[in-house]
């Protein structure tokens, strides 16, 4: 399964070499022109019978950290790159570098803690990496400053419909626009994979100048926030219940015709959808609906429960739908 | 007033849902103008043709809403806010929603206080879940209901900010008889989620110079802004320094004319002139703002006087 190799391939913000080289060899031998712009994005324009172009858009990188200093005792100090909760960090395995180095992020054991230390979330900065050396030029040998650092964890089902990874945010988005290229349709896509969405959209700033598409879809991982102890009204999308419709987030407004499009496109094919109900958080549609002179968009999201984390958790009939959903609103564009 | 300002504060437009008040602007405006076009964000842009100079003149359509996010078991509607809403200013308010009116109410015994959007909700009197889905939807946007107050020269309204920029962009297209210059008339969408609309129009037509009509809220503080003391030219806020080509444009303009104004010089609003200045590879911009009352409430209040005269200002820029 593609979407396994793309989450299990390591692509931190600004890192995306590995990501964009799986997509390339997919697709490569599908699509009329492939290329790479200045900052990363990698471009593959797919031809259709009409003339209408539709940009379907996924970022390639994932949450993690880099390397930030080695300190005397061989510990390596680190910091985040993009957003991530630090109370899940302590004990949790991770991979540095080209080499994937393993590590673990360690903390002060527990009973040399004041009790201050205890009660408060623990800051990154009070964290730290031990990869088992004992000194600063040890360490030196394997790790140097600036060096990405990922979760270690593998895609794997939990049961037949529950799979768990590192990184499904947005490695769904890739898959999903993967599978679609191989695809036949009437109208013209320009799928836009994009670097840095996780530090600030950076990729998507300049990926939507210059196309002048008719529409652009963004496919997401987004927030599922339907567990123990929310209340219902506060969950931003639940799994299981479909492919996540935005209206409105902290970043962009979705086109009415588009969504209404969608929207139409599921009902007419028995596809299950849901609204994302949260209007916080955003994803490269917001750079991409003020790029150029004005572009129509809309954000179709897979549901990841406990997300920017080693252990996201989407049901792959959610996968599956989005996929579907995506198909049958671009073989409706004539 | 034109018959049509009452016009306008009778429609509600949303953030994204600008559709109906650019209809009746446009109804209004076709005739002193020689082309309209609408862009894939829903501005408006209308175009007074010339040869000389492209000048940029925008106000916003949109007001603050709320998007509607969940319907519970009693048939109350969760909601979130579209834009920046005062809480305090929503509570307790009328709401419409796809026709629907509704109460804003907040899920607390006592007074409320440390208001959060998630402990209030609508109340339609519906019965139940099924009952409020048969009227609303998850995803439905909400206004506060539309009313108005005329009292002599003061007109009070629910947030009607910037539709009284919009008013002011309609006089200037039927006054201005420059036959040179070229006028770009922009009626922009989605302001208050991020001044959405101006930045892609301003990429769009590339003018020489932008001018943004605005509101700025009256100071209770003896030197601060007043209400009937005419328009206000910003020098600066928190997102520009007003372009020193287009301050002064906007100053001998007050001297000629001899309209009285003020000067403004904050360090936390921003306008839509502040994203407009470094589209493309830069546009000398700047904002006038006429004083407001209450601003982004159910009841805000303006004086007929400092419209008209931002109206005379901005007429003598030419």
């Amino acid at each position: 399964m593609i979407l396994e190799n793309l989450c299990n391939e390591i692509g931190i913000s600004g890192h995306e070499e590995k990501i964009r080289k799986i997509i390339y060899n997919e697709i490569s031998n599908t699509v009329n022109d492939i290329r790479v712009d200045t900052l990363g994005n990698l471009y593959a324009y797919k031809k259709g019978k009409n003339n209408k172009h539709i940009m379907l858009c996924a970022h390639m990188d994932e949450v993690g950290f880099v390397v930030k200093e080695v300190l005397d005792d061989g510990a390596i100090s680190f910091a985040s790159v993009g957003g991530i909760d630090s109370r899940i960090l302590p004990s949790k395995s991770i991979l540095i570098g080209e080499q994937r180095i393993p590590g673990i992020i360690g903390v002060k054991p527990i009973h040399l803690q004041t009790e201050d230390e205890r009660t408060k979330v623990i800051k990154e900065e009070d964290l730290f990496i031990d990869i088992g050396t004992n000194s600063k030029e040890e360490t030196l040998k394997y790790v140097n400053l600036g060096d990405y650092i990922s979760f270690n964890s593998r895609f794997e089902f939990l049961t037949n419909k529950i799979a768990k990874s590192k990184a499904l945010d947005d490695r769904v988005g890739c898959s999903v626009l993967i599978e679609i290229l191989k695809q036949n349709f009437e109208c013209c896509i320009i799928a836009v994979f994009t670097v840095q969405e996780e530090v600030g959209l950076r990729g998507a700033s300049v990926a939507g100048f210059n196309l002048k598409p008719d529409y652009a879809i963004i496919v997401e991982g987004t927030t599922a926030s339907d567990v123990s102890g929310v209340e219902e009204y506060e969950y931003i999308t639940s799994l299981g219940k479909g492919p996540a419709i935005s209206i409105l987030d902290g970043g962009s407004y979705s086109n009415k015709e588009l969504v209404s499009k969608i929207v139409d496109s599921a009902n007419k094919n028995n596809i299950k959808f849901q609204y994302k109900k949260g209007t916080t958080g955003g994803n490269d549609a917001g750079k991409i609906q003020i790029s150029d002179s004005g572009i129509k968009t809309a954000v179709i999201s897979v549901p990841c429960r406990y997300i920017h984390s080693p252990s996201s958790v989407i049901n792959i009939e959610d996968y599956e739908n989005t996929k579907k959903l995506v198909q049958t609103v671009l073989s409706e564009i004539k | 007033m034109q018959e049509y300002f009452y016009k306008m504060l009778n429609i509600s437009s949303v953030s994204g849902n600008e559709e109906n008040l650019s209809q009746l602007i446009k109804d209004n405006i076709t005739q002193y103008v020689d082309e309209i076009i609408h862009d894939n964000l829903g501005n408006m842009i209308c175009i007074k043709k010339g040869t000389g100079k492209k000048i940029m003149l925008t106000a916003n359509m949109d007001e603050c809403g709320i998007i509607v996010t969940h319907i519970d078991k009693k048939g109350y509607a969760r909601f979130s806010l579209v834009g920046h809403f005062s809480l305090y200013a929503l509570i307790n308010q009328p709401i419409s929603v796809n026709g629907e009116i509704g109460i804003v109410r907040y899920g607390e015994e006592g007074e409320p206080k440390d208001l959060k959007v998630s402990k209030m909700f609508i109340d339609f009197g519906f019965e139940s879940e099924q009952d409020a889905l048969n009227h609303i939807n998850i995803g439905a946007i909400g206004a506060l209901v539309p009313h108005y107050v005329q009292n002599e020269n003061k007109i009070i309204s629910k947030s009607f900010s910037n539709k009284v920029g919009c008013y002011i962009l309609m006089q200037l297209a039927k006054n201005i008889k420059d036959n040179n210059n070229e006028f770009y008339f922009v009626f922009t969408t989605q302001r208050e989620i991020g001044n959405k609309g101006a930045k892609v129009s301003a990429y769009n037509l590339e003018p020489d110079y932008c001018i943004a009509i605005d509101k700025v809220i009256v100071s209770d503080k003896d030197e601060g802004i007043k209400v009937k003391n005419g328009p206000c030219i910003k020098l600066k806020d928190k997102s520009m320094i007003t372009h020193p080509t287009v301050r002064d444009l906007l100053l001998d303009a007050a001297k000629r004319a001899n309209i009285k104004h003020q000067l403004l010089v904050c360090s936390e609003s921003e306008s839509e002139a502040g994203v407009i200045f470094t589209q493309k590879t830069g546009i000398p911009s700047g904002t006038v703002c006429v004083p407001v009352v209450n601003h982004r409430t159910n009841y805000e209040m303006y004086f007929e006087e400092d419209i008209d005269k931002t109206v005379k200002l901005l007429q003598g820029i030419v």
